[in-house]
């Protein structure tokens, strides 16, 4: 799903300054919450992961083997096919990053040229689930290996075993690098786990609240949004894991989410959908 | 010197044909519970491991598996079913076309016939998470003997079962779900047979 988010928040970030700046004495009227504002119906793509490549939002179709890009209908305005289960992508400079799962590999496609470059690792992965890109560092979520592989821009470092334990993962699906941390889909221990740069665990999120496979995440400035798949329902934390709100209307397999400009979009893999939402200030 | 690289060339070539024309059997498996992607991939990648294995399909949305593999291996139904089931997915039904023509298939369990029956409908609690475990537990009380309707729930986890009372008991019905690889109040699974169960079917158990 991840936007390298320097690239998508600063502008936001400075847009958010400003509207603060202006709007100190202003009284907050709103329900500080998010509110869905429009269902975006797929034909024939089941959504798994999302990220925005340019203007494009694209989305990865891992039932047809394909990522696609589509409008704000929902129509296909581009496809890249000729995949093996593309899982949770990521787009970085011109490129998408699409971790196949099914192949073992991960693979940056650029979607004018169609030129597609494999990420060399040196180690072998097991069923790659996600992949992130922040600057010059990159993590991938190495599902079967219960693992995550993580670069900070001079050398590989893999953090991370089978097991229950805070620090262990029993199969992680999605991860997203931060300025400071890097944050883990801990899928099927339900719960989120962050770590810092050398792979220390720092905290757990979402632990007490029942999930039911914790499979897709993203961090923004404030906030932390987790699908609940089975639950079928989005959890968004603040950042030190206090629960801000559960959205649990109208959603079946929710699988990944992505806030793009003030919107946050919601891929729905079974009702194959986007859910798009607003934040009430 | 001719005749050598025509020899050569004609051995090449009939290899090359008797590989390629090697005899496969086709198999094709109805698998219930296909609702998560990671589960549902893992199960193709995980057949696409045996050797010679050749077509891997999955169709997330029908649950239809399908795969080639060579004749002379001579690869069984049984044995079919048995690693689809060590996977931790319920095949419902399975289908092998030989390459010399020959279906070998499981047919389904027909209804069972309640005319003398003493019919009794019990509610029983079924620790359970999702699709999978939902197919994983209607199979294991489709495979008893009496049962006319069953329906689990994964919200409630609450299993609604019709039965012939001459032939099962809420008792029965549990262990047979239990040593499915479900806890209910009446018996537990066993602990090896729960860590056999996919990821997303780890439930969190119940306090005996």
């Amino acid at each position: 799903m991840r936007y390298s988010l320097r690239f998508l928040l600063y502008p936001i970030s400075l847009l958010g300054l400003f509207a603060s700046l202006g709007s100190c004495a202003e009284k907050r009227t709103g329900s500080q919450k998010w509110v869905l504002d429009k269902t975006i119906t797929l034909d024939g793509v089941n959504p798994i992961g999302l990220a925005v490549l340019g203007d494009s939002l694209w989305l990865s179709d891992g039932d047809h083997n394909r990522v696609v890009a589509v409008n704000e209908r929902g129509a296909l305005i581009d496809s890249i096919g000729a995949l093996e289960r593309p899982m949770h992508i990521a787009a970085h400079q011109n490129q998408l990053w699409i971790p196949q799962y099914g192949a073992d590999s991960v693979i940056g496609v650029n979607p004018s040229t169609m030129a597609r470059e494999i990420l060399v690792l040196k180690d072998a992965l097991d069923a790659p689930a996600a992949v992130s890109f922040f600057g010059a560092e990159k993590a991938i979520a190495d599902f079967y290996n219960h693992r995550i592989l993580y670069f900070n821009g001079d050398s590989w470092l893999s953090f991370g075993k089978e097991g229950k334990d805070l620090g262990e993962f029993y199969y992680p699906t999605d991860v997203q690098i931060t300025q400071k941390f890097i944050w883990v889909a801990d899928a099927y221990n339900n719960r989120v786990q962050v770590f810092d740069k050398q792979g220390q665990f720092v905290q757990v999120i979402g632990a007490s609240q029942k999930m039911n496979a914790a499979t897709g995440l993203f961090v923004s400035e404030e906030q932390l949004f987790v699908t609940d798949f089975e639950n079928h329902r989005v959890l968004i934390f603040y950042h030190d894991g206090q629960l801000a709100q559960v959205l649990d209307q109208g959603l079946e397999k929710p699988i990944d989410a992505l806030i793009i400009r003030d919107s946050l979009y919601v891929a729905d893999y079974k009702k194959s959908q986007l859910q798009r939402y607003y934040f009430d200030r | 010197m001719k005749t050598i690289m025509t020899l050569c060339m004609s051995f090449l070539l009939m290899s090359t044909l008797a590989f390629a024309q090697k005899p496969m059997d086709t198999f094709q498996v109805q698998v219930d519970g296909l609702g998560c992607p990671f589960c549902a991939y893992g199960l193709e990648k995980k057949f696409k491991e045996f050797k010679g294995i050749k077509e891997v399909k999955i169709d997330i949305e029908t649950g239809d598996f399908s795969f080639a593999y060579p004749a002379e291996k001579a690869l069984s139904l049984a044995a079919v079913v048995s690693q689809v089931e060590k996977a931790g997915y319920s095949p419902m039904k399975t289908v092998i076309t030989r390459a010399n023509g020959l279906v070998e298939t499981d047919a389904p369990l027909e209804a069972t016939e309640v005319a003398l029956a003493e019919l009794q409908t019990k509610d029983i609690f079924v620790a359970g998470n999702c699709e999978m475990c939902e197919a994983r537990i209607l199979k294991a009380t489709s495979r008893l003997e009496g049962i006319t309707e069953a329906a689990w729930d994964s919200k409630s986890k609450m299993l609604h079962i019709s039965f012939d009372s001459k032939q099962q008991s809420e008792n029965s019905i549990s262990q047979a779900i239990a040593l499915a690889g479900h806890d209910t109040k009446l018996h537990k699974a066993q602990a090896s047979t729960y860590e056999t169960l996919p990821m997303c079917c780890k439930y969190e158990r119940l306090k005996q």
